[in-house]
């Protein structure tokens, strides 16, 4: 069906599972170059460099029932921020990287996404009065993405 | 018989050359006056150092190439005004870098002062520095 979309039709999959209130993502691609400029050239030439690709999101604390947590967004916070068993110590276990699946649901079975591995490079939550709190969340991709039909 | 190679069709990224310099020895009295002994008029010893950036793995590999070449018989180089040379529109300059006179005759013979240094950029791009000498051969 032809039509636009807006982010009525947005979703966010961590790790294989919807993140239940998300209010945006977005998605950047960088293209690095190197310059083969070469002496009596007058005009810049390139070729292609590495890619890179990063991202953000931003997800409202959500819980289904007291005391469950807010779902993909605890799961995040739970990879990203490990705990030590004692105070001080400096030598606790890494962050885990996570699976992220931005999609349109377009109607089709499958939707329209980009799937990628990658790396929490920020996140910061906020509760203030007034506000409805929510995380924001910035990262960067491992690799190239894994699956992509956009 | 040392013959003479065409340094291969690349042009350079950057180039920087530092004529020669006449044989001669100072003698520097304890009252500072100088004494100079010339022992030529002719200048050797010219620095010409081509640095070349992102290029193909094959170009990189013409260049070890005309090092072992160069080297192996002890040949001496030419570079050519349209790559080597790119960019140096003055005629009187250009003959200047490659040590020829006006005529095309050559004054000093240009060969590596040290082999190249290839330093890999990403798959199949490599980034190379080139360093050569002038030298006055005595045949």
């Amino acid at each position: 069906m032809a039509g636009f979309y807006s982010g009525k039709e947005g979703q966010l999959f961590v790790n294989g599972i919807q993140a239940a209130k998300v209010r945006s993502f977005s998605f950047s691609m960088n293209q690095a170059v190197l310059e083969t400029v070469s002496l009596g050239d007058t005009d810049r030439t390139i070729i292609h460099g590495t890619r890179s690709y990063t991202g953000s999101a931003s997800i409202y604390y959500y819980q289904e029932t007291a005391g469950a947590g807010s779902g993909q967004l605890s799961i995040i916070i739970n990879d990203i921020i490990k705990t030590a068993n004692e105070a001080g110590k400096g030598d606790n276990a890494d962050s885990d990287a996570l699976t992220f699946k931005l999609r349109i649901a377009d109607g089709s079975s499958a939707g329209r996404f980009i799937e990628f591995q990658a790396i929490p490079s920020s996140f910061n939550i906020t509760n203030a009065v007034g506000e409805v709190m929510a995380a924001d969340i910035s990262f960067e991709v491992n690799g190239a993405p894994t699956g992509l039909a956009l | 018989m040392t013959d003479i190679i065409d340094f291969p069709d690349i042009k350079p990224s950057s180039r920087s050359y530092t004529p020669g310099t006449y044989p001669q020895t100072e003698f520097v009295a304890q009252n500072g006056a100088k004494s100079v002994i010339r022992y030529g008029n002719k200048k050797t010893d010219a620095k010409l150092t081509l640095g070349f950036t992102n290029i193909t793995d094959s170009q990189a590999n013409e260049i070890l190439n005309t090092y072992d070449n160069v080297n192996s018989d002890y040949d001496y180089i030419h570079f050519p005004s349209d790559s080597s040379i790119a960019g140096v529109n003055n005629v009187a300059l250009r003959s200047r870098f490659q040590e020829r006179d006006t005529s095309g005759n050559t004054l000093l013979r240009y060969r590596f002062d040290g082999p190249p240094t290839v330093t890999s950029v990403r798959p199949g791009r490599s980034n190379v520095q080139c360093k050569f000498v002038a030298c006055l051969d005595g045949d």
